[in-house]
């Protein structure tokens, strides 16, 4: 099971990961349901913060491109933070840093968008 | 169902593991947790241990949910070694095996927002050498020591 805390900052949804490692198929299924149920009413952006892990497989990054698109058909942008360099190193590799807005912390996140300036 | 692990110290510099597993927690607490404290006790960077991790984590994944499409009464079979100079893991799944040159590669603009596909990639990029069983439904990994 991967721990998540999720709360409304700004009229948007940031999702804290309490999990240390991202890496049971199946409990990254069951994260990726949840986070899909959040996408539902997600606000005016979609905050998930990655503080807490230190692991991370590319099956959390399936559950992320998923949500990316969810969140796109709404229009809501979809910001990822905390990742440490290891987990950053994925997403460079990957290319997929190129399609995801990544900032360093939540609070550097939510400064950054649009409709707060 | 699950065998116990048979581990065997060779020697204070070496260390060798087999065991099959029918789903991933086992072969994760199993293999992959001792592998990493080993590599640490080897003097591996924990760097080097994220890098082989992540390769054992892709690799168990394609086994059990692609290889054996998650069937409980199937296998995967691993052997792992690790001494301060390289570490080699061997993965075996009972599935119908791919052949991975037909993976899409992940990195092509038409492929970003595909949601699967870079466990392959991702092994070949953290680990030195892979090769994959002619019947495509084996794989063996080496990372070596970067002098």
């Amino acid at each position: 099971m991967i721990r998540t805390e999720i709360k409304q900052i700004n009229d948007c949804t940031v999702v804290r990961c309490l999990t240390s490692k991202l890496n049971d198929e199946y409990a990254i299924q069951e994260w990726g349901d949840e986070l899909m149920q959040a996408a539902k009413s997600p606000g005016k952006a979609f905050v998930v913060d990655f503080n807490q892990v230190m692991f991370m497989s590319s099956s959390a990054l399936r559950v992320l491109i998923t949500l990316q698109k969810t969140l796109a058909l709404q229009d809501v942008p979809l910001l990822l933070c905390g990742l440490n360099d290891s987990i950053l190193d994925i997403f460079k590799i990957t290319n997929l840093d190129s399609i995801f807005k990544i900032r360093k912390g939540t609070e550097e996140a939510i400064r950054s968008l649009p409709y707060l300036e | 169902m699950s065998q116990p692990a048979q581990n065997k110290l060779k020697s204070a510099a070496e260390w060798r593991c087999e065991f099959s597993a029918s789903n991933q927690t086992d072969a994760r607490e199993r293999i992959a947790e001792q592998l990493a404290q080993q590599m640490l006790l080897l003097g591996w960077t924990e760097k080097d241990v994220f890098d082989v991790q992540l390769a054992f984590e892709e690799a168990l994944t394609n086994a059990v949910v692609h290889g054996n499409q998650s069937d409980p009464a199937k296998a995967v079979h691993l052997q792992c070694s690790a001494s301060a100079e390289e570490i080699c893991v061997w993965m075996r799944d009972e599935g119908a095996g791919f052949n991975p040159e037909n993976v899409p590669d992940p990195c092509h603009p038409d492929n970003l927002y595909t949601p699967s596909g870079r466990g392959i990639m991702l092994i070949r990029h953290f680990m030195d050498k892979v090769e994959f069983a002619p019947s495509g439904n084996g794989v063996t990994m080496t990372k070596y020591r970067k002098a």
